[in-house]
């Protein structure tokens, strides 16, 4: 583990079981709610019923859920060795995506007009644009232009937010 | 007599209103179509009314130009940006953005748009050739022949799934199970919506697609660094147009797929959606470089783009026969139609033939326009990619926001389009493909309905599946399709055995297909 | 001759604008509308006659209300999120819903739904269509009590093109085999178009659809009419008798109203109701309404909510015995 690579690997690999083990989970929550009390969607195991298929897909998703375990257990760090590590910089991702979510979710009560005026400079900004100048146009021209396209031209309409 | 039909449809080719309805038709169309989020269905539903006030000699072709324009258009931000505008251009983002990342983004727009125009003209022509004796064909295909034309399109999964099966298996389930949340309209029992009001109609495809492809796509350039360095190699290699030899290579990819989306079209309920999936899978199966599929290959975007092109002039098919709508464009077209006081249907082609010959004259005139608009449009279109990243992807995320709101009006959309970023961005960090998902998430909810319609068309009896004619034409082909799937897989199994860990993959093959 | 035209054009525009303006104060002193877009959301995705309708309704909604009317097109859930989000709306008369009786009358009743029949008050009715049974020629039966006499002698053996559950053919379908005492198998196949292409195909052997989707098909001959649900003959298809002639008491009419959330207030309801049935008078609105194959049955709101609540209330009967 002393070496750069191979700790690359092993941490792939611990997010392969992780991601494993999410997907087992995925598919006991389905499997819980079709085979649980009182069996609401109908036989499970008769073709006809609404709890049929999905029972189905559940099922084979928990046993390749179980599968996909059981390989990144037996999986030898030369296969993931061999693939270049392309993410760089984990941590902005998860700031931008962080902040993309609460402002997208926040769109209700932000308005599309303050969503839009802090959202395309934010990331802007993220990619590492810092001219105070270009940010205040990005802030201002984009949502102007697309905004306008969707409401005047399409005819559809934004919440306005609780501000306006 | 017939002369006068003749004469009539030619003056309405020679309309220069027409004319102008049909191009600002297509030139809107494509610009829809390369917004996320606004699909064809929605921009011809939203601009259907104001053809009421028009003669149906305009008014109606000015609808063909927005639909025909929107499933181009569609395949323009799935190229460049990796974002497909409409879902029809799902699988052309695949090998169309690995072709831009390259540096090839003006050859990946020309194969497009060639291979659309190719494919809408032998389809149109089919249209206007054997549009009957196709159409009474496809009327017989009840839900038996349906459930197995299913089980042979989720059979591609195995075609895209890349190199690990087993992780494309796990993409495919999940889009399979995410497609049963939500209200079944066979039972009406609200199906894992765990008390949650908006769950009742399901997860929105379109979000989840914008999402997975799209937000994650975003994210992906963040956290790649050196940004400046990477648009200088594609401005260098920008300029590179496709031969012609390169393009008469592509010739049976392009044919080939092209019958399989002027086939899948004409099947009401069908769309491009999922065309352009079997196209591509096809063509892959048959290719002499399937390696080659998903980093870059022409021949992969060729038939993901002639596949999902060829349905449109198809999908008119059961509309002019039979007044049934062959995908939910048409099912507005017929509207529009009616407002016109024509109802497509037997009865159009008996009292207005006229109209109708002048309306596939005008269908395939519409393939010289959309040659001479994308020719326009990739002049400028190539130099998309050296907008730098700072401010091409700050507008492509508002853009992606705006489509999803649009879709429903539903502030829930916008937790499905974060949600499917987040889940994009991980599936494509552990090399799971994203193709099977939506694959899944397509074919889901009318494999079920259809294996579930059989079923009560033959009281509970599995016979139904082998007892019709279609149908056991259609198990053959599927028994044979899954074979040579198991075939391929065992094969590439033992070429690869000893330098990769056991693989579960063939044992797992019978389970899923 | 230039200065006099921009005079010509000056004048134009300050009168125009002199008339708007106070056509806006008139609309101010007295109305209990609210003074912001109305969103007139359509609880079907687009390509429907439901958003056909809506679609212009809400084209020429603006010269009537005096606000512009915004159509939200929200489909889903076979109509019961629309459904829910407008009861859950602020009541002031912005939101309203364009609504029909499988959301309104029928499934809140059997359904576990997220709303609630109260939750809404009836606004107008725009109009109505009964649906019309057909089969197709080929089939052993030809009219409506030779159907019922062979469903009797073959128990479950005539299949039927059903839409979604308790939806409109579904509903009818029940209603029919209820009185009738006989039993049919449907397959539900999620709507009008699938279902008539079943039963083009040969795949099923009946049907009961709105005149827009079958009458095309009666007219041409490959589609049998067997009766028409509704209290009488239908103008178009005189020759149709209705299901009550034949002796089958099926009636529904598959209405399209205007509904608002239950507690907006007296006046704003009925000040909507007197816009709407003045819109529906508007010749060119008539116009268009015609070139769809539709007519209007205007009712005002308290004729509108006294026939919803009979309805309910006959649906109740019928399915909760």
């Amino acid at each position: 583990m002393n070496n750069p690579f191979s700790y690359k690997a092993y941490k792939r690999q611990v997010i392969g079981g992780v991601i494993a083990v999410f997907v087992i989970c995925v598919a006991a929550i389905f499997l819980f709610n079709i085979h649980g009390y009182n069996t609401p969607y109908g036989a499970p195991w008769d073709i006809g019923s609404a709890a049929f298929f999905p029972g189905l897909i559940a099922l084979l998703l928990a046993v390749l859920g179980i599968f996909s375990l059981i390989s990144q257990w037996q999986k030898n760090d030369k296969t993931a060795q061999a693939k270049p590590v392309v993410n760089k910089s984990p941590s902005k991702v998860v700031i931008s995506y962080c902040f993309i979510t609460l402002i997208t979710l926040a769109l209700p009560w932000l308005g599309i007009w303050l969503t839009a005026m802090i959202i395309v400079p934010a990331l802007s900004l993220c990619f590492g644009e810092r001219r105070w100048k270009m940010l205040l146009l990005l802030s201002v021209l984009p949502p102007f232009i697309i905004i306008h396209l969707f409401e005047d031209v399409m005819g559809i309409y934004f919440p306005t937010g609780v501000f306006f | 007599m017939d002369f006068d039909i003749f004469y009539q449809g030619l003056t309405m080719l020679t309309n220069p209103w027409t004319l102008l309805a049909l191009s600002i038709g297509l030139a809107s169309g494509i610009m829809i179509g390369a917004l996320p989020g606004l699909t064809a269905t929605m921009a011809v539903a939203v601009l259907a009314p104001f053809t009421f006030f028009m003669p149906a000699s305009i008014g109606i072709p000015f609808l063909l130009g927005i639909y025909k324009g929107a499933i181009y258009g569609g395949s323009i931000p799935a190229i460049l940006v990796n974002t497909p505008g409409t879902a029809a251009a799902a699988a052309s983002a695949k090998d169309g953005y690995e072709l831009t990342k390259q540096g090839k983004s003006r050859k990946a727009l020309q194969v497009s748009l060639y291979s659309s125009v190719v494919a809408d003209f032998i389809s149109t022509l089919i249209l206007i050739v054997i549009a009957i004796p196709l159409a009474s064909i496809a009327i017989r295909f009840g839900s038996s022949e349906f459930t197995l034309l299913y089980l042979i399109a989720l059979t591609m999964i195995a075609m895209v799934s890349g190199e690990s099966f087993l992780k494309g298996l796990i993409a495919a389930s999940l889009g399979l199970l995410i497609s049963s949340i939500g209200l079944d309209p066979m039972s009406g029992y609200q199906r894992f919506t765990f008390g949650n009001t908006d769950l009742l109609a399901g997860i929105s495809l379109i979000p989840l697609l914008i999402g997975v492809f799209a937000l994650s796509e975003i994210l992906m350039q963040i956290s790649k660094p050196e940004q400046s360095a990477q648009s200088t190699i594609d401005r260098a290699q920008n300029n590179e147009g496709l031969s012609w030899q390169e393009f008469w290579s592509l010739r049976p990819t392009i044919l080939r797929s092209t019958t399989i989306g002027c086939l899948l079209g004409s099947l009401p309920g069908l769309g491009a959606e999922i065309s352009c999936w079997i196209a591509y899978g096809v063509a892959r199966a048959k290719s002499k470089n399937p390696k080659q599929y998903g980093k870059g290959s022409l021949e992969g975007l060729a038939a993901a783009e002639s596949g999902n092109n060829a349905v449109v002039p198809a999908a008119l098919i059961p509309m002019t026969v039979f007044g049934i709508p062959g995908d939910t464009v048409t099912a507005v077209l017929i509207g529009a139609l009616m407002a016109q006081g024509m109802m497509p249907g037997p009865l159009l082609i008996q009292q207005n033939p006229g109209f109708l010959l002048g309306l596939f004259l005008v269908l395939l005139l519409t393939n010289v326009l959309l040659l001479l608009f994308g020719l326009g449009a990739i002049r400028w279109l190539k130099n998309i990619n050296q907008i730098p990243a700072s401010v091409l992807y700050p507008c492509v995320l508002l853009l992606c926001i705006c489509g999803t709101y649009a879709v429903n009006s539903s502030t829930f959309d916008l937790f499905i389009l974060v949600l499917g970023g987040g889940i994009g961005y991980i599936m494509r960090q552990q090399d799971y493909p994203i193709a099977p998902l939506i694959i899944g998430l397509l074919l889901g909810p009318g494999l079920e309905s259809s294996i579930r319609q059989s079923l009560v068309f033959s009281d509970g009896s599995l016979s139904i599946f082998w007892t019709r004619p279609i149908s056991l034409v259609l198990l053959i082909v599927l028994t044979i399709v899954i074979a040579f799937i198991g075939i391929k897989i065992f094969r590439s199994r033992s070429q690869s055995d000893n330098n990769s860990s056991p693989n579960l993959t063939p044992k797992k093959t019978e389970d899923s297909l | 001759m230039k200065h006099r035209l921009s005079k010509l054009l000056l004048s134009i525009s300050s009168v125009t604008l002199g008339l708007a303006l106070q056509s806006t104060q008139a609309y101010a002193e007295t109305s209990h509308l609210p003074d912001e877009p109305i969103r007139f959301v359509t609880p079907y995705p687009a390509g429907g006659s439901h958003s056909l309708h809506a679609g212009l309704i809400t084209a020429v909604g603006e010269s009537f209300l005096g606000q512009p009317l915004i159509s939200v097109i929200r489909g889903g859930g076979g109509g019961a999120i629309a459904a829910a989000e407008v009861a859950r709306s602020k009541a002031d008369g912005t939101t309203l819903l364009f609504g029909d009786p499988t959301i309104n009358s029928l499934r809140p009743q059997v359904e576990d739904l997220p709303y609630k029949i109260d939750d809404f008050v009836a606004v107008a009715r725009i109009n109505y269509s009964p649906a019309i049974f057909v089969t197709s020629p080929n089939q052993p039966f030809q009219t409506i009590k030779e159907l019922v006499s062979y469903a009797d002698t073959n128990p479950n053996k005539v299949i039927y093109s059903s839409d979604n559950r308790n939806g409109f053919t579904y509903t009818v379908f029940e209603i029919l085999k209820d009185q009738a005492s006989i039993n049919m198998r449907g397959v539900e196949l999620g709507g009008g178009g699938p279902a008539i292409t079943q039963l083009l195909g040969g795949n099923t052997m009946a049907y009961a659809g709105d005149p827009s989707v079958v009458g095309e098909h009666i007219k041409a001959g490959t589609l049998t009419p067997l009766c028409v649900t509704d209290t009488q003959r239908l103008a178009a298809y005189a020759d149709v008798p209705t299901c009550m002639e034949e002796g089958y008491n099926v009636v529904f009419q598959f209405w399209r109203g205007i509904l608002a959330p239950s507690d907006t207030p007296e006046a704003t309801v009925s000040e909507l109701s007197e816009r709407f049935e003045k819109l529906t008078q508007d010749p060119g609105f008539l116009r268009l309404i015609g070139k769809i194959g539709s007519e209007i049955q205007f009712l005002g709101h308290k004729e509108f909510a006294k026939a919803l609540t009979a309805e309910q209330e006959a649906l109740r009967k019928a399915y909760i015995k």
